[in-house]
């Protein structure tokens, strides 16, 4: 029996041959240790001077009358809206961006719009304080999950209180020094929403333009497209898009970590990815090449 | 009957969409107080609608036992994983369902060795079907395609610190690429869905739309 | 009968699976690589579960269909916890039954639980009309606020910066780039409008439409593989160092 041609056999390969290419080119980056370099974009820079704003703001506290410090603004509200399928890409996100607030001194507030991700964000903020020396109550405060998505959000907007009346260990809010005086969303000075899927859209669609919040994503890589129109209008300042994004707050902030490490694999199977369609669209041109000669008259395989 | 059954529930949707619309624009403390207490009451009610859903599922899989169907061995483990599960986080290490959740105990066991590797790993899976697909199925046949292909090369090796070091140019295109055309598509997709969302409440609040009421 | 042979082949493939992870796993413990505490016991679950879900990547089998229902059948009983604390008993049993000492019993509430109430009748076939007041109020409600919020948000805003730029002062590259803009946000809009026939002006500018289309999908694909590769990456970290220890 005549064997197919080359080109015929390659482009019809069984997948699990490629599959084991992925797996290797992974594996294989993740031993052999290079440096890249990670250079910081313009959606990044803009989430890190977010922060240092804050930081700016809340250094000022001791400067201003005690009555007008309630108003100042300088607390951070994130939501990490994640479940664990999306914990490798957005949780070095979190912790990037808590750590960074808390050791510089900015209150931060966690909350979570996903049912799937209460522990998640504990075990963050309890990370972050940790490292920070942060203590619970006065430096930082974790409100948990409920349910609601859009209408949480606006619950919050009207009266935050109302929406969360106790944290996440039963604790009121109104009895804790870092939400004492928090009264609406624009109470804070910068929300971030961490997210897997549309609840960051919910945040700015029912959020941001009502109550006037400066609010901030870091969104799965396959969310992060969608973001940029909302960047151009200036509802979202600051966009950390994917596991990249976290890898360059990570060397904005000086604090390489699990994102930083990740790129080396992300490299490796990017290019194997880019290789791997080249190769396939040369195969095919040359098979179809092959299967036009072999069509003319007199013409041979 | 067919005034609760049908009549009623749509002077429900009426009355209670024209209201949410009504007291956005009022910024009287009585109405945001209001509005307020509604939107609560949203909230409370979404949780009942996670029961439905999970009532459904496990429905499903019990007539799946039931009639010893294809399968019904992997029903069982599901039931099984449910109930235990549910089990454990009611027990709440001890201190029982009517205290706070405690954070010790079985239940963040679970949560750590089970649920979170399975959820990351079944959707990891498809990182080997992208390269596949990618692989077996792109071809630049046409010009479209060559300019998603182009498109696709140029944002893959844009985004990792190892296109920066083949060329400066990857990423600054990649993210020329990012910032113009594809926020004009995703603009010009986010106006006809808003445009959609808009029309369909209309349709909801005035009772054309009836789909979510289900059938009868 | 052939579905008969079909499950106990099933278990006895299923049951081979696990005895070699059972080795696999007794192996590490003695090597040291693995502790004999309750994370140990964790890991070897963990290792078991993301073993068990590759294998599909060989080929469907039984291992892979049991851990894939343990999965859904754990997340649904955890959703079911978390709801519990996390809504039933903070704003709905303890408002009405368990009030804070100095707080009175909020009756009100007694309104969104009886609208929940109703909504659990749609499971049953001759109360479910009940339902569909609560589908009503939820729906009538979420249409009203999305109306003005949409507006808002969407159309006012994303119209106003499609044509601003325009006129705003900048460099050559930013009103190329405001030009790029409108163009791409008009010739989608156009592609999208299914209700005129495309010929003509408006089959060129839906050609120009499916061209910026095109060039986004490919970007967003790009997005869309490291998203899913993170995932991957993690993964393996986990199998080698914390399971088999050897990185």
């Amino acid at each position: 029996m005549q064997k197919a041609p080359v080109t015929e056999r390659l482009l019809s390969l069984d997948r699990r041959w490629i599959f084991l290419l992925v797996l290797i080119f992974a594996l294989g980056a993740l031993v052999i240790e290079v440096d890249l370099p990670i250079v910081a974009s313009q959606p990044v820079q803009d989430m890190y001077d977010q922060i240092e704003r804050l930081q700016k703001l809340e250094a000022s506290r001791a400067s201003i009358p005690a009555e007008q410090q309630a108003a100042l603004r300088s607390t951070l509200l994130i939501s990490m809206d994640y479940d664990p399928a999306s914990k490798p890409e957005l949780e070095p996100m979190s912790l990037g961006i808590i750590t960074h607030a808390l050791c510089n001194g900015v209150k931060v507030v966690g909350m979570t719009l996903n049912q799937h991700g209460q522990d998640l964000g504990e075990r963050v903020m309890q990370r972050a304080a940790k490292a920070c020396n942060a203590d619970y109550g006065r430096d930082w405060a974790y409100l948990g999950f409920k349910p609601g998505g859009a209408t949480l959000i606006i619950n919050m907007g009207q009266d935050f209180h109302d929406a969360y009346n106790q944290d996440y260990r039963g604790t009121s809010t109104k009895s804790l020094e870092v939400t004492r005086n928090i009264t609406s969303l624009n109470s804070f000075g910068y929300v971030v929403s961490v997210a897997s899927s549309v609840f960051w859209e919910q945040w700015v669609i029912f959020g941001q333009a009502r109550y006037n919040f400066v609010y901030g994503t870091g969104v799965a890589g396959v969310l992060a497209p969608d973001v940029f129109p909302f960047m151009q209008t200036g509802q979202v300042k600051g966009l950390l898009g994917g596991l990249v994004g976290a890898a360059e707050f990570e060397s904005l902030i000086k604090r390489p970590g699990t994102a930083t490490a990740g790129m080396r694999p992300q490299s490796a199977v990017h290019l194997l990815i880019v290789l791997l369609v080249i190769f396939g669209n040369t195969m095919y041109f040359l098979d179809r090449r092959r299967k036009r000669r072999s069509m003319r008259p007199g013409g041979g395989s | 009957m067919i005034f609760f059954k049908r009549t009623l529930p749509l002077i429900v949707a009426f009355t209670f969409g024209i209201v949410a619309i009504v007291l956005y624009f009022i910024p009287h403390q009585a109405a945001q107080t209001a509005f307020t207490q509604l939107v609560n009451w949203d909230r409370i009610i979404a949780a009942f609608a996670l029961l439905i859903g999970i009532h459904s599922l496990v429905r499903m899989h019990w007539r799946k036992i039931e009639h010893k169907q294809a399968g019904w061995a992997y029903s069982a483990i599901l039931i099984a994983a449910l109930v235990l599960t549910l089990a454990i986080g009611l027990y709440n290490d001890g201190m029982w369902f009517w205290n706070k959740r405690e954070s010790a105990g079985a239940l963040p066991w679970i949560y750590d060795y089970v649920f979170k590797p399975a959820g990351a790993t079944m959707f990891s899976v498809l990182a080997f079907f992208i390269a596949s697909a990618a692989y077996r199925t792109f071809r630049a046949r046409t010009v479209p395609a060559a300019l998603l292909l182009t498109a696709a090369v140029i944002t893959m090796l844009g985004q990792v610190p190892l296109g920066r070091l083949i060329s400066h140019w990857f990423p600054d295109i990649s993210l020329w690429l990012m910032m113009v055309p594809n926020a004009a598509v995703k603009r010009g997709i986010l106006l006809g869905v808003a445009l959609g969302v808009i029309s369909t409440s209309l349709r909801i609040i005035f009772g054309i739309e009836r789909a979510y009421l289900g059938g009868d | 009968m052939k579905e008969e042979v079909t499950t106990r082949r099933d278990l006895l493939l299923l049951g081979i699976m696990l005895a070699l992870l059972v080795i696999a796993n007794i192996v590490l413990v003695l090597m040291g690589r693995i502790a004999t505490d309750a994370d140990g016991f964790g890991i070897m679950i963990a290792a078991g579960i993301t073993v068990g879900m590759y294998s599909f990547l060989y080929k469907d089998n039984p291992l892979f269909k049991a851990v894939e229902h343990l999965y859904v059948g754990v997340a649904a009983g955890y959703v079911l916890t978390i709801t519990w604390y996390n809504i039933f008993l903070p704003d709905v049993i303890r408002p009405l039954l368990l009030p804070n000492v100095g707080e009175s019993r909020d009756f009100v509430k007694l309104i969104p639980l009886a609208l929940g109430i109703m909504m659990l009748m749609r499971i049953s076939k001759r109360w479910g009309w009940i339902s569909r007041i609560s589908f009503a109020f939820v729906m009538g409600f979420y249409s009203g606020i999305a109306i003005t919020n949409y507006l808002e948000t969407i159309i006012f805003k994303h119209v106003r910066y499609s044509i601003e730029p325009l006129f705003a002062t900048g460099s050559v590259v930013d009103q190329i780039n405001a030009v790029v803009v409108l163009v791409g946000v008009l010739s989608v809009l156009i592609y999208f409008w299914f209700s005129v026939e495309h010929k003509g002006p408006v089959k060129v500018i839906s050609r120009v439409g499916i061209y910026f289309l095109m060039v986004s999908f490919g970007a967003s694909f790009g997005y869309t593989i490291m998203a899913r590769l993170s995932l991957l990456v993690e993964r393996l970290e986990f199998l080698m160092h914390n399971w088999l220890g050897i990185m």
